[in-house]
């Protein structure tokens, strides 16, 4: 599983860095973020439901931890 | 003048919620910030960003300034606007620019990014670029002074843009 650590970078940066991470993916692969910003766990929610990424669990807490399912 | 009679256009299609189009208007570090944050997040998103920049805009997407071949009231101009996206200044708090000082040393603390490194970025992303050739000729801001990368556009071409999109934005 590939590991994406956006620790230390504030909004929209994840988010940004994200999107180009998984437009070199294949479908179906599944990727592990790491973040710090705390709108992360909202703004992930959203890019996958606008992206129609899949968004199989979030962990929120001081690190911010997301699997996401290219779709 | 007397009015016109009304014209008559074709049916329009209607706008298209996957695209977004900012007009930045305003010069000032912190409208710009918030412009350029949410063009890179709806590129993000997978959305079709336009930023058509006009006046004070102008100054998120030059590079430098460039004296020779202008006439002396487009050099005066020249002097006085921001040469770069990184030395705009704010709305509030400019104190004669030790308030973006300040700011930006804060960001760089903090890790945010800047002005021209969401221009950067929000370029990768594929987001268009549209200068107003207008401001562009009153503020005797010549093509090369600006970024690579950047298409000219008139009042027009922004309006069919706006009228396309499902969301617009003046900033």
């Amino acid at each position: 599983m590939k590991q994406l650590d956006y620790k230390g970078m504030q909004c929209p940066m994840p988010i940004v860095h994200l999107s180009m991470e998984i437009r070199k993916l294949e479908s179906g692969e599944v990727v592990e973020v790491e973040a710090t910003d705390k709108a992360f766990g909202v703004d992930v929610t959203a890019w996958a439901e606008m992206t129609g990424n899949r968004l199989l669990d979030l962990e929120t807490g001081e690190v911010l931890r997301a699997r996401i399912q290219v779709a | 003048m007397s009015a016109l009679p009304r014209m008559d256009i074709p049916p329009s299609a209607l706008p298209d919620d996957k695209r977004i189009t900012i007009v930045a208007f305003s010069g000032d570090m912190d409208k710009l910030l918030a412009c350029l944050s949410l063009a890179n997040s709806a590129a993000a998103m997978g959305r079709e960003v336009t930023i058509f920049f006009t006046f004070w805009g102008m100054s998120a997407i030059r590079k430098r300034k460039a004296y020779s071949k202008k006439p002396w009231l487009d050099r005066i101009l020249t002097f006085m606007l921001p040469a770069h996206a990184s030395s705009v200044g704010m709305s509030r708090m400019n104190m004669l620019g030790a308030g973006p000082l300040f700011f930006r040393h804060l960001m760089r603390r903090k890790n945010v990014s800047g002005v021209a490194q969401l221009v950067e970025t929000a370029q990768a992303l594929g987001v268009e670029m549209i200068a107003c050739s207008m401001s562009m000729d009153v503020m005797g801001i010549q093509s090369d002074e600006l970024i690579e990368g950047v298409h000219h556009g008139g009042a027009a071409a922004c309006v069919q843009d706006i009228c396309g999109s499902g969301t617009a934005l003046f900033i």
